[in-house]
């Protein structure tokens, strides 16, 4: 099944990390499809990166650390070679990263928005 | 024989002195345009600007005493805008426009504090100064309070943020006495303008840097009668109902939770963004 979200559907590198070890985004990955996860990290679980990979789309060390972070949270492993987490975003990721953002997407914006009381004082 | 009211003998004193328009963050969630007295803990706690009228005032003693003196203010909503961006470009940007309908329909509005009658701006109470003089209190503190982030509703509701706000509101505050029974007569007034104006920039996902190009400037000085602006002659003329702090409740939720022209969400960030305002 090809990725749902508005964020990520349509994204060729990103379809294609669903099903292609060989396209996972590892550490000094480089691209809009780098930026489309920063949102994505950001958007579920409020995971910032450093503003310079922000800005150069760059999978770099803060990246991997939010990646990381994600997955550890989530008990992402692939159990088949794997005992912990690792900061790639592989097929597993990806896919969990896509529900949880089309998620996002289908809930209204602001939907818990703080009162506000005080504009004309 | 009726009150006698020496309109033309009016005296305002306006004290401004403690004006001084400035910026908080309160909660990480607002950022308050405040004028710093009676500003304290993040809250509006008191007055800012005010100002005593007083006017000599004549007549039998029964009928001078039912007369009420007081103030009424008129608040012009001239133009209040907020603008927001995403961490980086694809991430989108925000605009929002208060002061348009839907949202705000009327920009003229009686202005009130606490829950006054009409169509006092407070209620009234009674004072008196030397040479059969009546007096009057005013004060106000006119604030912005602006949400620091909003989701943006074309990216995926991913969050963005203030970068630049500002809100233009003009006064006339008028020293009014109104006889039990008769219709409002308006002595004197001044007119006043605050313009809050903020950009902010943001340094490990906090608004740590706060640009205040607020102002506040006397438009008018002290003046016998009734403003003659045209565009509030007809609030002049009635001067009651809801008050522009109980409109502006509502203009705020109409605006964030609105569509255009209130509020536009959009694909790409502001080209004003500053480069450096998400470090």
């Amino acid at each position: 099944m090809p990725l749902r979200s508005r964020l990520f559907a349509g994204d060729r590198r990103l379809e294609a990390c669903l099903v292609d070890d060989k396209a996972h985004l590892t550490q000094g990955t480089r691209g809009d499809f780098v930026s489309k996860v920063h949102t994505a990290l950001f958007l579920v679980d409020g995971l910032n990166v450093d503003a310079a990979e922000l800005r150069s789309q760059l999978y770099g060390s803060s990246t991997a650390a939010a990646v990381l972070a994600y997955k550890r949270k989530r008990h992402i492993i692939n159990k088949t070679y794997q005992h912990t987490e690792d900061d790639i975003v592989g097929k597993m990721t990806v896919a969990s990263l896509d529900g949880e953002v089309a998620l996002r997407e289908a809930r209204p914006a602001d939907f818990q928005l703080p009162p506000q009381n005080k504009a004309f004082i | 024989m009726a009150v006698s009211i020496a309109s033309n003998q009016a005296v305002l004193t306006i004290d401004s002195s403690g004006v001084k328009p400035a910026g908080q963050v309160v909660n990480d969630t607002f950022l308050f345009g405040h004028l710093t007295t009676g500003f304290r803990g993040g809250d509006f706690t008191g007055d800012a600007l005010t100002c005593l009228g007083t006017v000599p005032v004549s007549g039998p003693a029964a009928e001078v005493d039912r007369l009420e003196l007081g103030f009424v203010q008129v608040a012009r909503a001239v133009t209040f805008q907020a603008f927001y961006a995403g961490r980086m470009h694809s991430e989108g940007g925000i605009a929002l426009d208060y002061f348009v309908p839907p949202a705000l329909n009327a920009k003229v509005l009686l202005d009130g504090s606490n829950n006054p009658r009409d169509p006092w701006y407070r209620n009234p109470t009674f004072g008196t100064a030397p040479a059969s003089r009546r007096a009057a209190n005013f004060g106000d503190h006119p604030g912005m309070v602006v949400r620091l982030s909003l989701q943006n509703r074309v990216r995926s509701n991913v969050r963005n943020f203030l970068f630049h706000c500002f809100m233009d509101r003009e006064f006339f505050t008028i020293l009014t006495a109104l006889e039990p029974g008769g219709r409002p007569n308006y002595i004197a007034h001044f007119q006043w303008k605050v313009r809050y104006e903020f950009r902010v920039k943001w340094r490990s996902g906090r608004p740590t840097v706060l640009v205040n190009q607020s102002t506040f400037k006397q438009l008018k000085n002290p003046t016998i009668g009734r403003p003659s602006e045209g565009d509030l002659q007809a609030v002049l003329n009635a001067p009651a109902g809801e008050r522009a702090n109980a409109i502006g409740k509502r203009v705020e939720a109409a605006t964030v939770t609105g569509n255009k022209p209130n509020r536009s969400d959009n694909e790409a960030r502001f080209i004003t963004v500053p480069d450096d305002f998400w470090l």
